[in-house]
């Protein structure tokens, strides 16, 4: 915090030389329109952070320090334009004063110019919500009543603190929800718990009772007492178990039946049958085992057939009677026909 | 400028920049510093609130550990 002890103004704005004696007190300062009220907050502000408000930011366009913080008579003359505050640092406990131009608005003369005094008046000018103009206070007298607190923070500019706000509020409705879901999942698990140990109610001295008891039922030692850690499931998994996926028991007794089912289906005199039928056609098909190895010459021998020209074999150029030789391939490939019906028939009696 | 004026008005303690936004967020801080057990949770957020640019990762971090995240 600082105190302004004695503020001098001049050719700045609408002031020509004035000197205020403000004592390191409050003030307040009145008079009629055009008298240069505004011109002293100007000057405060100016001298503090080389800027002014009211001639920078939106709504503000064509207006400059430069040009306009001068007096209109001294506007060619802006190192004629000076302020100069002597302010009171409690903290430093001493008096300091400082000066600045329009025309080199940002290297005021500072004495005594030392790194402490510097370190003070940066951070009075890095927070320049110490001057507040006419349209800022406006705003805040005509707004809604349910939006002047926003108008406050705005004035104060407090927007990092609706930032950080917003930011725990996330938090606390995040952790809200996970709080819901977990509390959820300890009621769903106490409730199963207490009907697999067909207990009233879950406490230390019910659980460790019952559990010991379904220990005992397994051979497993019973467990001496019952704190965070404890699992009333210890010794039961042996190294040997995998962790393989759960596989529910009404799916396991389902899928035992069906190969029961099938084990029955094989042991029945009619399965036997059938395998003395497919036994039979693959012996059949046997019978004429260098037809079988030539079965793959019956699409070659469509291509001659195809490519015969009534005269002789497309192959080996041997002179046919046409009808002849149609004749011949086509028992062959009629014969080939049989075999594959056959072949077909018992792949369908092997099918499982 | 008396010394007891002094004294008085360079009492105040700064937070963060000074602002009166991180002076307002510092104050509560210090609040929740004197609460029991979150000494260390009030110092971690001074950290995060007032020295850098705070993110919904690092705040949880501060809040509830490294773990939480």
């Amino acid at each position: 915090m600082i105190r302004a002890k004695t503020l001098r103004i001049r050719e700045f704005r609408g002031i020509r030389d004035l000197t205020l004696d403000l004592g390191g007190k409050n003030f307040a300062i009145c008079g009629p329109n055009g008298t240069g009220k505004s011109g002293i907050v100007d000057a405060l502000e100016f001298v503090l952070t080389g800027n002014i408000s009211r001639l920078s930011g939106a709504g503000t366009g064509g207006l400059s320090v430069k040009e306009h913080g001068p007096h209109v008579d001294s506007r060619n003359r802006p190192d004629q334009a000076t302020v100069t505050l002597t302010v009171h640092v409690p903290s430093l406990k001493r008096d300091v004063s400082i000066t600045r131009s329009v025309r080199d608005a940002k290297k005021p003369r500072i004495v005594p110019d030392d790194a402490s005094t510097r370190a003070v008046l940066d951070r009075v000018a890095a927070h320049p919500e110490f001057t507040l103009s006419r349209r800022e206070l406006i705003k805040y007298v005509l707004a809604e009543p349910g939006k002047r607190a926003k108008e406050v923070q705005e004035i104060l500019r407090l927007d990092e603190v609706e930032s950080v706000r917003t930011l725990l509020q996330r938090i606390a409705n995040a952790c809200d929800r996970d709080v819901t879901a977990l509390r959820t999942a300890r009621e769903d698990g106490g409730a199963g718990l207490r009907k697999a140990l067909a207990i009233a109610k879950l406490s230390s001295d019910e659980i460790l009772v019952a559990a010991n008891e379904k220990r005992a039922l397994l051979a497993l030692p019973a467990l001496p007492a019952l704190d965070a850690n404890t699992s009333i499931k210890d010794g039961i998994v042996s190294a040997g178990v995998s962790t393989q996926a759960r596989v529910s028991k009404a799916q396991a007794k389902s899928e035992i039946e069906q190969l029961r089912e099938r084990i029955r289906t094989l042991g029945s005199a009619e399965f036997a049958s059938m395998c003395v039928s497919a036994g039979s056609a693959a012996a059949g098909l046997t019978q004429d085992e260098q037809f079988l190895r030539s079965t793959s010459r019956e699409a070659f021998l469509r291509s001659a057939l195809a490519a015969f020209d009534e005269q002789a074999c497309p192959v080996c150029d041997t002179p046919w009677d046409a009808a002849a030789f149609r004749q011949h391939l086509q028992k062959k490939l009629e014969r080939f026909a049989g075999v594959t019906k056959q072949r077909e028939a018992l792949e369908r009696m092997l099918l499982p | 400028m008396s010394q007891e004026q002094d004294a008085q008005q360079a009492s105040p303690e700064l937070h963060g920049n000074g602002s009166v936004a991180h002076q307002i967020i510092g104050q509560f801080l210090s609040s929740l510093e004197r609460e029991q057990g979150y000494a260390e949770i009030s110092r971690k957020l001074r950290a995060i609130l007032l020295e850098s640019k705070p993110t919904e990762a690092t705040v949880r971090g501060a809040l509830f550990g490294d773990d939480s995240l």
